[in-house]
């Protein structure tokens, strides 16, 4: 089977303290740390499990983003999947989510993948968007918020999270499936494992490499736009209650006042 | 070479069937013994022959002078005289083989005073035989139990040298008795003329019949030796020779991390011979099983076993290394093992637990106390190695950790840009602002961004600052040092972290090397002033240990001290003036593994407190080189502790046996435990866990104030 993981490149969640660029209205993402978002490195690790469980199957990992997102594809690599792709091209810079699906659709297009893995959202944008529409642009049935996932003959098939557990639900191949965050634990490379994805084969691919024109993409091909940005609310303090023999009554009264009573 | 009085033999028939016997025994020894020599020729290489004097000295001390063992006096002396007794039996087991050929040994052989004394050496293995009987029989210390030799071998061992000494006594009776005491000895002459009576001619045929029984023990112990824990007869000396002479704390570095085929062992055949020399030394006295912090508190690691794990593991793959089983290779070793499991089991997982390897401190008590120089934390890290670097198969918590350090530079998610911000305000200058700093003050981790030993940092600052030392940090260009990855098992991020900060501290000049052969050239070095070696000085004694005794593998030498000698050498020189017995509280002081056992700093620290205060240091029951680990070495703080009880409790709850008020430590982890460890005992309105370097600065609050109130009143 070809099985194919959407990743990307994203500034490091855990130390890089978001900031957004008041003339693009886009997040700065120069000149902070990078790193393989690490929503991806468990759907990575969801992939990898399933390509074991299979045998006989290849698993690519797809990028797109700027030179620097090689890192992000090695680091994949280094965890165990098989090849990478990174389409790079400068056209594609300003990419929203459209943009973005048309572009990765059309380099899997050429792959013909049997399974394609995406995290449910990315850890910067968090648009959740993109998965869906990779499926649309291949006319693929996505599954959503997978949190186990195995083959069956020619169908996929999940066990869905829901708020009160899960469902099981499967579609036939090809497929997009999206993994529930937290489902699977991240793989930490093995020494074989970084040695041996400086040797993996690593392909780069341009806009024209996939006969999309640039006008399709990027800061031309955008449909999206960001009208304003602003500050969030910081969050107001939360409130102590000291017992003085009423406390019992003053939090049932703040429970029922948020009707969770 | 007179003859004996009596042929033992009585013959030429007799001695040729010795002979046979003799090279028949020698012969499956010789089988025995050589697949074990094999097996150590078989594995890599490892250059063990430096310090060569000081080898010499040390194994005449610890080999014939019996100093390991005597640390522990009672069996220790036992054991004394039994390695004595036995050195000295073998002459007369000479003189009696001799006797076969008609000869007997030159000056000693017919020396009444020879035979006086190899008797009273009979007599104090005797004593001593009845003393180790009692400790394995009665007394029972957990420790001595084996679960490689089964609960036989040890008292097989005490039978067979109670024989070779029944039947020497009475290979002495009766000749005695047989020559009318012309073959004179102690024994002969107290119990031979009793037998008198039984006629020369029965005495003659009970003296050859005990002589042979005599020999045939002998034989039999030499043919038993190779499967038993009393192989340590003949491999101790050598592992002693060989021990390790390096700097004690420092790990063995793994080469060419690029080219490698492995990264660790996971299979005995990787470890080096050195490494499979312990196992055939190990005594299984057990020793290092009485001072395990992790032994101690339930956790499934025995240091003994890791160490006939390892031997187990060896002689269960032998024809795996050494290659197709022969006719000669089944049938000599076939008991070398005793406890019967069919399959062979891997050994990182199945002789060895992981569960074992991960509840290691690494805190070398082990090691320290091992009375025959085998190297227990080496052989885990090695392991560690494998399950990390090999099947990234570790405890889960240990991911973030490694993520971490490597795209941080130090344990947390926390921008190293962050690092200077603890001295926010303090008059800290940066390397990069005061590049001639004579001294740097590598604050480490914990001390740039853990609240507490945030604490112990502008403490320090407050002390340097009072001595007036030229110092600065390195603030954002400082990383951590790497040291609990490489413990863990990450010798990768290790040389990553490692070759990084040495880029850092080169560029600031203080690499010893460099500003010596700068020296060499032109006499000058930084800004053209003559170099004088530049100093590094740390609160925490795991940066401390890997900068000083590890970072030279990579290149990077450098002079680092710990802040409790600095502190020491600032009051001795003058440069700290601090009010004596200013503190009356009772103290406790906990030696940090990686400054005591590791480098070898006891004295110093105490120094400190002694000055400081009226009571000096009252010790834990367990202190100095036996002190009892925090916990937190060995990437252990980076751990959960599931099992057992919590080391760090187990410690605190040493610290209140002293009835001490202040618990004072001088590494930031202990620091850590012990504030958890106090919580966690509900402890904290009796014990206050303090940083030497705190109790200074507040000293020093209490010289510039003479007027308030002695601290803790």
């Amino acid at each position: 089977m070809k099985i194919f993981v959407c990743v990307k490149q994203i500034p490091d969640p855990n130390t890089v303290e978001s900031k957004l660029d008041p003339a693009t209205k886009r997040l700065v993402r120069t000149g902070v740390s990078l790193v393989l978002d690490p929503g991806d490195e468990t759907t990575i690790a969801a992939a990898i499990k399933l390509r074991d469980s299979l045998g006989n199957s290849e698993l690519t990992a797809i990028s797109m983003g700027p030179a620097s997102a090689q890192e992000a594809l090695r680091r994949a690599l280094a965890m165990g999947v098989d090849r990478a792709i990174l389409i790079s091209d400068p056209a594609l810079a300003g990419s929203d989510v459209l943009g973005t699906a048309r572009t990765l659709a059309a380099a899997l297009k050429r792959e013909n993948p049997d399974l394609i893995f995406c995290s449910t959202e990315s850890t910067d944008g968090y648009t959740g968007m993109v998965p869906g529409a990779i499926a649309e642009f291949l006319g693929l049935p996505q599954l959503t918020f997978a949190r186990e996932i195995t083959v069956e003959g020619s169908k996929a098939v999940i066990k869905r999270v829901t708020q009160t557990g899960y469902e099981v639900v499967e579609s036939p191949l090809p497929a997009v499936v999206t993994i529930a965050s937290g489902s699977f634990e991240a793989i930490y490379p093995t020494m074989k494992g970084i040695m041996s994805a400086r040797k993996k084969p690593f392909s780069q691919l341009s806009l024209s490499d996939l006969g999309l024109e640039s006008s399709q993409v990027g800061e031309a091909g955008a449909r999206e736009q960001i009208l304003s940005i602003g500050k969030a609310e910081a969050r107001a303090a939360g409130q102590i209650i000291k017992d003085e023999g009423n406390a019992a009554e003053i939090i049932a009264d703040f429970l029922q006042r948020h009707q969770l009573l | 070479m007179a003859p004996p009085a009596i042929s033992p033999t009585g013959g030429w028939i007799g001695t040729t069937i010795f002979v046979l016997v003799f090279l028949a025994a020698l012969t499956v020894f010789g089988l025995r013994a050589g697949q074990l020599v094999t097996l150590l020729a078989k594995a890599r290489r490892e250059d063990r022959t430096d310090h060569l004097e000081e080898r010499i000295g040390d194994f005449l001390l610890v080999v014939l002078g019996q100093s390991g063992v005597l640390r522990d006096p009672i069996p220790g002396l036992a054991h004394f005289f039994t390695f004595w007794g036995f050195i000295i039996i073998q002459f007369g087991l000479l003189n009696l083989i001799l006797g076969a050929f008609n000869g007997s040994l030159p000056l000693i052989g017919h020396d009444h005073t020879f035979a006086a004394l190899l008797d009273l050496f009979v007599l104090f293995v005797l004593v001593s035989l009845i003393v180790f009987a009692i400790r394995r029989g009665i007394v029972r210390p957990r420790q001595l139990s084996s679960r490689l030799h089964g609960p036989w071998d040890g008292f097989i061992i005490l039978g067979l040298i109670f024989l070779v000494l029944l039947t020497l006594a009475l290979v002495e009776t009766f000749g005695f008795a047989a020559s009318h005491g012309e073959e004179w000895s102690l024994i002969g002459s107290w119990l031979g003329p009793s037998f008198y009576g039984l006629g020369t001619a029965t005495n003659v045929v009970l003296y050859r019949v005990f002589w042979w029984a005599h020999i045939l023990t002998v034989l039999g112990f030499l043919v038993y030796l190779p499967g038993s824990k009393h192989l340590h007869l003949m491999a101790t000396p050598f592992n002693v020779f060989f021990r390790n002479y390096g700097p004690r704390g420092a790990l063995p570095l793994l080469e060419n991390l690029e080219e490698r085929e492995d990264y660790g062992v996971s299979k005995a055949e990787q470890f080096t011979w050195k490494q499979l020399l312990d196992g055939y030394a190990c005594t299984e006295c057990g020793r290092c099983n009485t001072v395990c912090p992790a032994t101690n508190t339930g956790k499934p690691l025995l240091p003994k076993e890791i160490i006939l794990g390892v031997k187990e593991s060896l002689l269960d793959r032998r024809h795996e290394i050494v290659g197709e089983p022969n006719l000669f290779q089944k049938l000599p070793l076939a008991d070398v093992r005793s406890n019967g499991h069919e399959e062979i089991q891997p050994l990182v997982g199945g002789v060895i637990s992981k569960e074992a390897l991960w509840a290691c401190t690494t805190c070398g008590a082990c090691m320290e106390i091992c009375p025959v120089s085998i190297e227990h934390v080496p052989k885990i890290v090695d392991m560690r190695r494998s399950l990390v670097m090999e099947e990234s198969d570790f405890p889960p918590e240990v991911t973030s950790l490694f993520n971490n350090i490597e795209r941080n530079g130090n344990p947390w998610e926390i921008s190293n840009d962050r690092r200077a911000e603890w001295a926010a305000g303090l008059g800290v200058p940066l390397m990069a602002e005061n590049p001639d700093a004579e001294v740097l003050y590598w604050v480490g981790c914990m001390g740039s961004f853990d609240q507490r030993n945030r604490k112990v940092a502008t403490a320090l600052v407050k002390i340097l600052k009072a001595a007036r030392v030229n110092f600065a940090i390195l603030g954002p260009e400082e990383s951590c040092t790497g040291d609990p990855a490489r413990r863990i098992g990450n010798e990768y991020l290790w040389q990553m972290m490692a070759q990084q900060n040495i880029e850092v501290l080169n560029s600031y000049g203080f690499n010893t090397a460099q500003t010596e052969s700068e020296t060499a050239h032109n006499g000058h070095g930084h800004n053209g002033q003559t170099t004088r070696p530049r100093t590094i000085i740390t609160a925490c004694p795991h940066c401390f240990n890997t900068i000083k005794n590890e970072y030279p593998q990579l290149g990077g030498h450098y002079e680092v001290i710990h802040h409790s000698v600095f502190i020491d050498r600032l009051i001795r020189e003058g440069r700290l003036q601090l009010p004596a017995g200013f503190d009356q509280r009772k103290l406790t002081y906990h030696d940090p593994c990686y400054v005591g056992r590791y480098n070898g700093v006891y004295d110093e620290p105490r120094r400190v407190l002694t000055v400081l205060n009226s009571n000096g240091v009252t010790e834990m029951r367990r202190n100095r080189n036996k002190s009892f680990c925090c916990g937190g070495g060995g990437g252990r703080a980076w751990m959960e502790e599931r099992l057992g009880k919590r080391v760090n409790q187990t410690r605190v709850n040493e610290a209140l046996e002293t009835e001490a008020e202040v618990l004072a430590a001088a590494c930031p982890f202990c620091i850590m435990m012990f504030e958890d460890g106090v919580k966690g005992v509900e402890a904290e309105e009796r014990l206050q866990v303090e940083d030497i370097a705190e109790i200074v600065a507040r000293a020093l609050e209490e010289a510039a104030t003479p007027a308030t109130a002695h601290a803790g009143q």
